[in-house]
């Protein structure tokens, strides 16, 4: 078992008798040199010092000396009293780069020695001007492109292994031929020639000769230290390759030799006297030689947004490899010391990471005492007091120094470990040696010190009080980071803040809620980390192999979500002392939970939400809990956190100790994973029957040195779930409400005296075709590249943003959206929202309307037309009805209202058609007016007048007589002056009183070959701008008489243009981007800012300036 | 009666301590498959700790004692042993050979009562 379930053997072994270990540690000895010189400068200041001259080399070389190598400096040879430093980056053969620093009292001649070790560091930025990490990194791409982590698995304890087997192939020069014999390489070497000889001598208790079979072979002499002893008739009638010719059995251990000799007899059959030689085997007890191997898996490695697409590994050292360029590499060693691996990960965006792990091979085990070994979750890691007596040196048990313990096991009587990674069983636990906890017994001969893990490590590391941003456009700095969660935020802690994703599997929770901002004014590295992930329920941990998790609790995983976590073991009373200490909380806690959370969007626009657990009455027993800014993904996600809490904070069973009576190292505090308990209420003093799923806290391992055992406690608390919750209130304000409240009506006041016409207009609402409504409020921002756009779509899903057809904003900033499908017109919706950037939500369907009309179930509803009223606050009216009859009307009526409701117009319409009846309607000079087909064959155009409650108006007119007339209107202002667009552009007065044609181009639209798409005026109607179906704008400056192009202007892709206030010369247009003109089109301004990041090549069919 | 004691420093340098340079005399033996047992929740026992064994000297000659802590010039030392079994058969181990803390005064050259712990005694193949 690696990480999951306990096999059946597995937990066999836990449960067997003579279980014991014997303790050892590795990595205490000093690193090897890499570099040792002299500091060759003064210095004028010893503030940010980050790179030091050096001369006067006597050991090694600057070109072995790597990244994040330690540095020591010193005032004497090898000391390192002055301070240590870490390597940032490859040198020169003068100068040594170090991790910025202020600390050292550096000073010339002192001494410098670079060890080949690999320490946890932070790493702060250096701010000069601009702002670098690592003293001279400057923002590139990092936060957008970012470096993959390679995840290499823990550093190794790989015990050296006795070989007693040897082959000795036919060419090994321990052989020794007589006479004259062929070589065939790469097999064998061959002789037939009668007497011929070769003799191999060994030092051993038995031996094996291998030749080959054929049919000219001849019959081979064995000789024995001299004594003919067997032999060997290679005829056969097909050829065998590597046939064993002779086994000797047991022989007494010393020197021998086995000669091989050509008989010149053979076989009858036979058609020569060949005898071949391919290899000798021998043994001895006494091991031949040592070899131990290493097997990693680097296929976890990971980046964000992207893949892994190359493993590049090196193993200086090493006796043999394989697999450098793949996943799983294995290295083999043959002697005892302290090695590196290296693996360098390529991602599909094309950056790279160089990670590196230690591999301590061991020859002679150094033993131990050891106790207090402990991984606690709340800790965030593991630690463990050593003392050693013998095989070290204790003069060089230092600071810092790496330190594994590890063991040999015996379950069952029988030797092997069962632990949580491949390769790595034996190791219990590692970190370095906290150097204020070293004490030497002169007189006992021995050393204590304690061992802290990385986090330890790194809550002792300055954590720089970092602040950083959702980018909202391409990040362009070190504290922006494109789509900031939790995980981002944390990782950038860890890769550009600190060296811990170079020296460590670094595993996050894979949660994508996104957030505004990360901030933490928080002291150290692990307090940031903290901070952050708090924000999302999780947890920092660094593991006892020393691999860094960040993990949800597990309590506040949805329960749906920990059906793939394994468990461990289903542990009886059987499988514990009879010691038990299990908390049992029958009164509640707590009686309510009081969550916030917000979510955010990749343009950084925020919404906050509230829930409550149990619900708005707390419950009867405990007191309130109010916890705020979690970033989720919704209210239903808030909700959930909130029961999920709730469930926790009353946890039944929320601290048991069990203690195991076994070597219970099958399982480990993340990732998340259950052991099950199973105990009947008679076997227990809770008198409870204890039937739950247990969620480790905390393993604590004790040896018991008279047994030579090992016994653990596992800390745990009993699997909570999710409570009743609801949405919670809004501060302040009594009623439950779903959405904020509106915001005030925006102010459409002349422009003022004074003010610049050329201020771009500040807040502008955009359609993309498929990815809905974006939104600005700082359309006048200084510089327009600062111009944030921000998508306003909350409670849309993805067909209700690409599929709307109308937008009607009312003065009082209330937004509708319709849909409205020729094609699948059951679809036919109408939403609404508070305020531009509220929630939308539904206000009529297809059942409202069959509803509405008295339709029947076979009868389609469809929503033909919306329009608005400009003038009154909040007023629109749409045509609704549902089909009926061949080849078919649309039987319904106008409705006039708002998102309060809805009044059916007095009228019951039965002459529209229903197969191409989208129809636009619009409000001015009193009169609602409709423009869609009749009812007919041909599908003529016509007009309808409604009066203000929805009453049709004056009799229909049929305005097919005019040539190209279309049924799409717009009208000029609440005037009642609208024109007919898309064939012929047609002007239409006093509501269908007068109808004069103002353009009459072949295919209709002004002076081109293409149709209007889009067209808006200025109030007095004087002034239009009308996109064409070709992308190009055209301007008229009289009322559409005539026409110019914009193509000059105006780049082509032109989807609509927007009046933008204030002045006739004000306008706005759109398409694939965003654009102002103080002119009237003679030039225009980008006011794309950030669109073309948050929504990549734009489809816009609409702009609306709201103020 | 011939007995199966033997000690070495090596799996194949064991050697019965009759036959050793200064022949010992066999000694009274007790094994324990286990150190220690630990009562468990439902009544049950478990075995835990390695096997141990323990060689008892009621009378033993001052060179006798001499040839024995030659494999243990220490307070422990890493031995291989062949000992008695608690079914009277004997059995090969590795183990940590156990020098006592204090040893009784001797008397006429001879010391009464010498015992030798063996622990982490591992059963060779």
């Amino acid at each position: 078992m690696i990480g999951g379930v306990a096999t059946a053997g597995e937990q066999t072994k836990l449960r067997a008798n003579e279980q014991w270990s014997k303790g050892y540690v590795s990595g205490l000895e000093m690193p090897d040199i890499v570099l040792q010189a002299r500091i060759n400068q003064t210095f004028t200041s010893l503030d940010r010092v980050g790179e030091i001259t050096f001369d006067t080399v006597t050991a090694g070389s600057y070109l072995d000396v790597l990244p994040e190598m330690t540095v020591w400096i010193g005032t004497s040879a090898g000391a390192c009293d002055v301070g240590i430093a870490r390597v940032r980056k490859a040198g020169s053969s003068t100068v040594l780069f170090i991790g910025e620093t202020s600390e050292l009292a550096l000073a010339d001649n002192q001494y410098i020695t670079v060890l080949d070790e690999f320490l946890p560091w932070p790493i702060h930025m250096h701010v000069d001007g601009s702002v670098y990490a690592d003293y001279d990194v400057g923002y590139g791409d990092q936060h957008e492109d970012f470096e993959p982590v390679p995840v290499m698995g823990a550093d190794v304890v790989a015990v050296l292994d006795p070989i007693n087997d040897k082959r000795v192939l036919y060419s090994d020069p321990s052989i020794v031929y007589t006479g004259s014999w062929t070589a065939a390489p790469p097999d064998h070497k061959y002789s037939n020639t009668t007497g011929n000889y070769c003799v191999f001598t060994f030092t051993g208790d038995r031996v094996k000769f291998f030749t080959d079979t054929w049919p000219n072979r001849g019959i081979i002499n064995i000789y024995l230290d001299n004594v003919l002893v067997d032999q060997f008739n290679g005829y056969t009638s097909i050829g065998v390759d590597n046939v064993e010719a002779y086994d000797s059995g047991t022989l007494t251990f010393d020197e021998h030799t086995l000669k091989i000799e050509v008989s010149g007899e053979k076989d009858d059959l036979s058609a020569g006297y060949y005898v071949v030689v391919r290899a000798f085997e021998y043994h001895s007890p006494v091991a031949l030689e040592y070899t131990a191997t290493v097997d990693r898996d680097a296929s976890n490695s990971w980046v964000f947004d992207g893949t892994i697409t190359d493993y590049a590994w090196s193993a200086p050292g090493a006796a043999s490899t394989s697999g450098l360029t793949s996943a799983t590499p294995s290295f083999t060693y043959d002697t005892a010391g302290t090695y590196h691996i290296f693996c360098t990960v390529t991602a599909d965006n094309g950056k790279i990471k160089k990670g590196v792990r230690t591999i301590y091979v061991v020859g002679t085990p150094v033993p131990c005492r050891w106790r207090n070994a402990q991984v606690d979750l709340s800790d965030g890691g593991a630690s463990f007091e050593v003392e050693l007596y013998t095989d070290v040196d204790q003069v060089t048990v230092r600071d810092c120094a790496r330190c594994i313990l590890w063991t040999e096991d015996w379950y069952g009587g029988v030797k092997g470990s069962i632990g949580v990674e491949e390769g790595n069983e034996h190791i219990l636990m590692g970190g370095w040696v906290a150097g204020d906890t070293i004490q030497v017994d002169v007189d006992g001969g021995s050393v204590r010190f304690s061992v802290k893990g990385a986090n330890w490590w790194m809550n002792k590391m300055d954590g720089f009080a970092p602040v950083l941003n959702l980018a909202t456009n391409t990040p362009s700095r070190w504290d922006e980071i494109t789509s900031l969660t939790v995980d981002r935020g944390v990782w950038h802690m860890l890769a550009v803040r600190s060296n811990i994703t170079t020296i460590m599997d670094v595993r996050l929770t894979g949660d994508t809620n996104l957030v505004k901002k990360l901030e933490s004014s928080a002291g150290s590295l692990w307090d940031v980390v903290s901070n952050f992930a708090d924000r999302i329920f999780a947890i920092p941990f660094v593991d006892g192999l020393g691999r860094f998790w960040l993990k949800v609790d597990p309590q506040m995983v949805p329960e749906a979500d920990r059906s793939a976590w394994p468990t461990v073991m289903t542990l009886t009373s059987a499988d514990l002392q009879n010691d038990w200490d299990i908390k049992r909380v029958t009164a509640k806690d707590t009686s309510q939970i009081d969550l916030s959370g917000i979510t955010c969007d990749n343009s950084g626009r925020e919404k906050s939400y509230y829930a409550l657990s149990y619900g708005h009455i707390p419950g009867r027993e405990g007191g309130g809990m109010q916890a705020d800014k979690f970033a989720v993904s919704g209210q239903a996600q808030l909700n959930q956190l909130a029961g999920l809490l709730d469930g926790w904070r009353n946890n039944e069973f929320p601290d048991i100790e069990l203690r195991l009576p076994t070597n219970f190292r099958v399982m480990d505090l993340v990732p998340h994973q259950y052991v099950a308990l199973d105990v009947a209420a008679e076997e227990n003093p809770r008198g409870v029957a204890l039937d739950f799923n247990l969620i480790p806290r905390g393993l604590r391992f004790s040896y018991d040195e008279e047994a030579g055992c090992i016994e653990t406690v596992l800390e745990a608390e009993a699997e909570t779930f999710e409570l009743n919750s609801c949405n919670g209130d809004i501060p302040g304000i009594d009623e439950d409400l779903s959405e904020p409240p509106s915001s005030p009506p925006p102010t459409e006041p002349p422009l003022p005296p004074g003010t610049d016409a050329g201020l771009r207009p500040k807040k502008v609402l955009i359609k993309d075709r498929t990815r809905g409504l974006l939104y600005t409020e700082n359309g006048d921002a200084e510089d327009p590249a600062d111009i944030q756009w921000q998508f306003v779509n909350g409670g849309l899903d993805t067909d209700h943003k690409q599929d709307i057809t109308d937008i009607l904003v009312t003065s009082y900033g209330k937004i509708y959206l319709g849909y409205r499908s020729v094609f699948s017109p059951v679809y036919d919706e109408l939403w609404a929202a508070a305020s531009i950037g509220g929630i939308f939500t539904k206000l009529i369907d297809a059942e409202w309307i069959r509803a509405s009309v008295g339709g029947l179930v076979s009868e389609t509803p469809h929503l033909a037309a919306i329009g608005i009223n400009t003038l009154a606050s909040d007023q629109i009216a749409f045509y609704a009805g549902v089909v009926r009859g061949l080849p078919g009307y649309l039987d319904g009526y106008l409705f006039v209202g708002n998102s309060s409701g809805f009044a059916a117009g007095g009228t019951n319409m039965l002459d529209i058609n229903s197969n191409n009846n989208t129809g636009f309607l619009s409000f001015g000079a009193g009169k609602w007016s409709l423009t869609a087909t009749r009812r007919s064959i041909f599908s003529q155009p016509s007009l309808w007048n409604f009066d203000m409650g929805g009453s049709q108006s004056g009799a229909r007119i049929d305005y097919d007589t005019y040539a190209g007339a279309s049924t799409k209107h717009r009208r000029v202002g609440s005037s009642g002056t609208f024109y007919l667009i898309y064939g012929k552009l047609w002007k239409v007065d006093s509501n269908g009183g007068s109808f004069t044609l103002m353009n009459d181009a072949a295919y209709g639209n002004p002076g081109e070959f293409y149709r209007i798409w889009h067209i808006d005026f200025d109030p007095t109607g004087r002034y239009m701008m009308a996109a064409d179906s070709g992308g190009l704008g055209h301007l008229s400056s009289d009322y559409g008489s005539t026409w110019s192009s914009l193509g000059g202007t105006l780049p082509l892709g032109i989807s609509t243009f927007g009046w933008a206030l204030y002045s006739s010369q004000r306008w706005c247009a759109a398409g694939g981007a965003v654009w102002f003109s103080e002119n009237l089109g003679t030039s225009w301004v980008d006011m794309s800012g950030n669109l073309l990041y948050i929504c990549p090549l734009p489809n816009i069919d609409f702009i609306k300036v709201i103020e | 009666m011939t007995h199966e004691f033997e000690i070495g420093t090596s799996e194949g340098t064991m050697t019965n301590l009759s036959a050793l340079a200064t022949p010992v005399t066999a000694p009274r033996s007790g094994y324990l498959p286990y150190a220690k047992t630990v009562r468990l929740g439902d009544g049950s026992a478990r075995g835990l700790g390695a096997p141990i064994a323990q060689w008892d000297f009621p009378l033993i000659t001052l060179e006798e004692r001499d040839m024995l802590k030659t494999f243990c010039s220490g307070a422990s030392a890493a031995v291989y042993i062949r000992t008695k079994l608690n079914d009277d058969t004997y059995a090969n181990f590795s183990a940590i050979m156990h020098w006592p803390e204090e040893e009784e005064r001797w008397l006429a050259g001879v010391k009464q009562s010498l015992s030798i712990r063996f622990t982490m005694l591992e059963a060779l193949a």
